[in-house]
């Protein structure tokens, strides 16, 4: 058609065209076009949004049926088998309805189960979002000594006794001065100068609660951690009668190497770094709230 | 110091609090890769010489908040929380539980610490059950909103019959919560035996403090004790076997021998033979049936261990059985448990009766059923395991006494003053009657079980249970050690190497005695006891001896060591010790006794053609009871029913002897 055309006829369509171009161009400028465009893109938009989300619309992905399945087994040790599966699903179904019913009525409002569910799944979130990073040896090295006394180790005392019973007649504290006045310089131990002890005689590197399971919250119990280092004394009294004690060793309540303790400051500082960033967290979100005390008398 | 520990109390409360999270997934069992458990049948060897094998001292029966009937009782403290209380810990017991256990309202949370510390230690939750009724104290659970929950939640005591039903029927679910269906039973157990196993796993310091897996099998045909607790030497176990699974101790052994099949050495330890009503130590086998062989053996295999003591009494022996034996008369908790009404037969319902029963069956079926070692243990059901008589109010509860001692009407109730209905009474329940009347008088303060081992690990402590290496106290540390053999004499004991004379020579307790030599003439025993370095002093070591004699069994007591200078009369009694106990301050002094008794006896009366059975008896010298401490301390009558004052025991494995 177009090669028959004189140029003449082509005239008229060529300035029906601009003109067309012109409205168009006034009408592109429109505000009005902008919003009735704007509109429809959302009208599609939304009918795209509602056909996913729609609360009438079920779908029951395969990914929710495994799951069904997974929650079934680890409840009753095996797997549900077709029928059993079917019955789930159902019974999923008949829940979703009446729980999507219930929220559009807004029973899950002011409901006290709910929202603490809700308050601890915030909870769960937040410290997700806010993972501490795993720290550097000097990190680990800085919260040790900020926090040394979390890792003192108790005193410990290396020592051995000589036993005088209670129940061999005499004066057993008596016979333990005797004892103690004959022993000779430089000697270490020497159980056979007292009587028959029905447990250890040497003890090595002993806690407080170790020699105390032993001879009982007793002046020995108290001795072996005071009397002098590298000679004998005593005699203390124990749960069992006397006691003459050499003290071979003993260091105080210390802090225990860095080395040695590098697992406990890992677990502590991320322990440590975890509730930080949970209070920051919290803090940073409460922070856009504004709480009115009423109930302390503030205005609302 | 102080920071340490109040740091741990503050850490054991922010698990309690999140144990119970819904959300939370299945805890895996924490890895123990110190030690690789002793397998099934294995031998466990240790570098350090029997010789120097030593005293540990634990409790093996303790129930916390995921025991059913602990729940119904108030109890909020966790397994975790028992542990670290266990190993000597502050914790902070929680305000409800102090509220309703105490009568404690207005101090919140309430620091509790062990006036000592235990060795080692096993929480033992009743399988049914577990921890089916703790999801109810989630408040966010949705379980909650149940009918069930509600109910439960207002008469927390009507969730003790609707368990203890389905364990007296003995049957019904696998769950073991036939009635407590609308709670999901199946996947709260499960999460509860993972935070069991976490519990324990968590709380093992090996060296310094050995935990057990373990749980409590709750069988009570018509009301009739025939509880076991199990215990692992496992880091992982499987799922308890409940009463509802079967309340036949043969279906239990079953289980038993498949985990051990599975690579996990396992035991089972019954306790409460005093209220089973004759069943615990039966002729018979379930079926009603005389014993055969294989029960012997699979009893025997199974069960090496008996609990002879905890807070419902001793299963030893009682004046019915033992008339001659003039302390029997001790601690003696005779009714069937949760049917109060119901006195408990005592003719099959001991310890000592059942050492004479087996030497009868042996004779006739060729094994003996009943070779039992002996343990002690709480049974305290709030979770908290204590054993001093000061820290002991009755209702299977442990206290601080510093902290917890219930005072005013809850004392006097402890004290029967004031009148109170059994906590307990299933038939009242099911007939719609009135409950019997409370006896809490009638409970006593825990034992304990006392082992001899090389070291403080899983593997050597459970060792030293399989081979009964063991002993029982009424709840104090005396140390008490035998040997039997042929060659032992008075000079033995004199060497200061005896004890490795004695494992070289002799056996320890627990054991048989090596096949007699042909000139010897009778077995001779080493016995040594060493009083609780914080405790009263000793009175006596006795043996009591079991003989098989025309087709039945024998009993005599013998007094072997005597503190003072006291000696056996012609009529084969011995005086009394006395007694200092001041009744109006509770002190006594340890003016008499002895810290320590050791003797070598060899028996005066021995047969070789007649199978007989040897263990000791200790007994220190009389200290006032808990309720003469707790009637003192409130300025009220001391209770005139029960004895004021009480002679404290330890009992030692027997060691066998067989004819050749």
């Amino acid at each position: 058609m177009t090669t028959e055309s004189a140029p003449g006829r082509m005239m008229p369509a060529a300035s029906g065209l601009a003109a067309a171009r012109g409205l168009l161009r006034c009408v592109a400028r429109e505000p009005l076009t902008h919003f009735i465009l704007f509109g429809f893109v959302l009208f599609i938009l939304s009918r795209i949004y509602d056909e996913q989300q729609n609360v009438y619309r079920i779908v029951v992905t395969p990914a929710h049926v495994a799951q069904l399945a997974r929650s079934y087994a680890l409840q009753f040790g095996a797997p549900p088998d077709p029928v059993a599966l079917e019955a789930l699903v159902e019974r999923d179904i008949h829940d979703e309805v009446l729980f999507r019913q219930g929220v559009a009525l807004g029973l899950d409002q002011g409901d006290e189960i709910v929202r603490r569910r809700v308050v601890q799944k915030s909870q769960f979130l937040m410290q997700d979002l806010n993972a501490p990073a795993e720290p550097s040896d000097a990190q680990m090295l800085a919260y040790y000594k900020a926090h040394e006394s979390r890792y003192v180790t108790p005193p410990r005392v290396t020592f051995s006794h000589i036993y005088f019973s209670l129940d061999n007649g005499g004066d057993a504290e008596a016979r333990a001065r005797g004892v103690l006045a004959k022993l000779p310089a430089g000697l270490h131990r020497a159980p056979d100068k007292g009587d028959v002890f029905p447990d250890l005689y040497d003890f090595a590197a002993y806690e407080p609660e170790q020699v105390q399971r032993l001879f009982g919250r007793t002046p020995m119990s108290d001795a072996v951690f005071k009397a002098p280092v590298g000679k004998w004394s005593g005699p203390y009294l124990s749960g069992y009668g006397w006691h003459l004690i050499h003290i071979d060793a003993r260091s105080p309540a210390a802090l225990a190497p860095f080395k040695d303790v590098k697992d406990r400051v890992h677990v502590d500082y991320l322990q440590d770094a975890q509730d930080r960033a949970n209070k920051a967290a919290f803090d940073d979100l409460a922070r856009r709230f504004t709480v009115i005390r009423e109930d302390q008398g503030q205005a609302p | 110091m102080l920071v340490t520990v109040l740091a741990g109390g503050s850490a054991v409360y922010a698990f309690a609090q999140s144990a119970d999270a819904p959300a939370a997934a299945p805890a895996a069992p924490a890895a123990t890769a110190h030690e690789t458990p002793t397998p099934p049948g294995g031998t466990y060897h240790s570098a350090i010489p029997p010789e120097n094998r030593r005293a540990f001292f634990g409790e093996m029966h303790l129930h916390t908040t995921m025991s059913f009937d602990a729940w119904t009782f108030g109890t909020k403290v966790t397994p975790d929380m028992a542990y670290k209380f266990g190993r000597g810990e502050t914790i902070m017991v929680p305000a409800e539980q102090v509220a309703r256990q105490q009568d404690i309202h207005d101090k919140g949370d309430v620091p509790a610490k062990r006036a000592w510390p235990l060795d080692f230690m096993a929480v033992t939750d009743h399988s049914e059950s577990m921890g089916v009724l703790t999801q109810l104290d989630d408040t966010s659970n949705p379980l909650r909103q149940t009918d069930l929950a509600q109910k439960l939640l207002k008469e927390p005591g009507q969730a003790f019959y609707l368990v203890a039903g389905d364990i007296e029927g003995g049957g019904g679910t696998s769950t073991g919560a036939s009635n407590l269906q609308a709670l999901n039973p199946a996947a709260a157990r499960q999460h509860a035996w993972d935070l069991e196993m976490k519990a324990a796993n968590d709380n093992y310091i090996p060296g310094k403090f050995t935990t057990f897996i373990a749980y409590e099998w709750t069988s009570s045909p018509d009301g009739k004790n025939l509880h076991r607790n199990v215990f692992f030497n496992s880091d992982h176990a499987p799922l308890p076997f409940t009463s509802a699974d079967s309340n036949k101790p043969e279906d239990l052994w079953s289980y038993l021998e498949k985990a051990r099949a599975d690579g996990i050495d396992v035991l089972a330890i019954p306790h409460n033979g005093d209220a089973s009503g004759g069943l615990m130590y039966d002729w018979n086998m379930s079926n009603g049936r005389p014993m055969d062989e294989a029960y012997a053996q699979r009893r025997a295999m199974n069960e090496p261990l008996t609990e002879i003591v905890q807070i419902k009494g001793q299963s030893d022996t009682v004046p019915a059985l033992s008339p001659n034996d003039e302390f029997a008369n001790f601690e003696i908790y005779d009714r069937l448990i949760a049917r109060p009404s119901i006195k408990s037969d005592p003719n099959g319902s001991y310890v000592r009766q059942a050492l004479g029963r087996g030497l009868v069956i042996r004779s006739e079926v060729g094994t003996n059923p009943y070779k039992y070692g002996f343990v002690g243990g709480s049974d305290i059901h709030n979770g908290l395991t204590t054993s001093d008589e000061n820290s002991t109010a009755s209702n299977s509860f442990g206290l601080d006494p510093n902290t917890m001692m219930p005072s005013a009407d809850r004392a006097k109730r402890a004290l029967e003053i004031i009148p109170t209905i059994a906590r307990l009474d299933t038939d009242a329940a099911r007939n719609h009657t009135p409950p019997a009347k409370a006896t809490p008088l009638e409970q006593g303060s825990a034992g304990l079980t006392g082992v001899w081992a090389e070291e403080n690990t899983r593997n050597s402590i459970f060792a030293a249970l399989r081979r009964k290496e063991t002993f029982a106290t009424s709840g104090t540390r005396m140390r008490l050690r035998m040997f039997g053999g042929w060659g032992f004499d008075a000079k033995t004991i004199k060497n200061a190497n005896w004890v490795a004379l004695a494992y070289a020579h002799g056996v320890a307790m627990g054991s048989d005695l090596p096949a007699r030599p042909a000139k010897a003439s009778a077995p001779a025993f080493i016995l040594e006891a060493l009083k609780d370095p914080d405790g009263a002093n000793l009175d006596r070591i006795q043996i009591i001896k079991l003989w098989l004699e025309g087709g039945t069994y024998k009993e005599k007591i013998f007094d072997v060591a005597l503190s003072g200078n006291r000696h056996v009369a012609a009529n084969g009694h011995a005086p009394a010790v006395g007694n200092t106990v001041d009744l109006k301050t509770g002190k006594y002094t340890n003016s008499i006794g002895a810290t320590m008794l050791t003797a070598v006896w060899r028996d005066p009366q021995f047969d070789p053609k007649k199978p007989a059975v040897y263990y000791a008896r200790v007994l220190e010298i009389p200290t006032p009871r808990w309720s003469t401490l707790l009637a003192i301390k409130n300025n009220v009558p001391i209770p005139a029913r029960l004895p004021a004052t009480i002679q404290e025991r330890g009992w030692t494995s027997p060691i066998w002897f067989t004819p050749g």
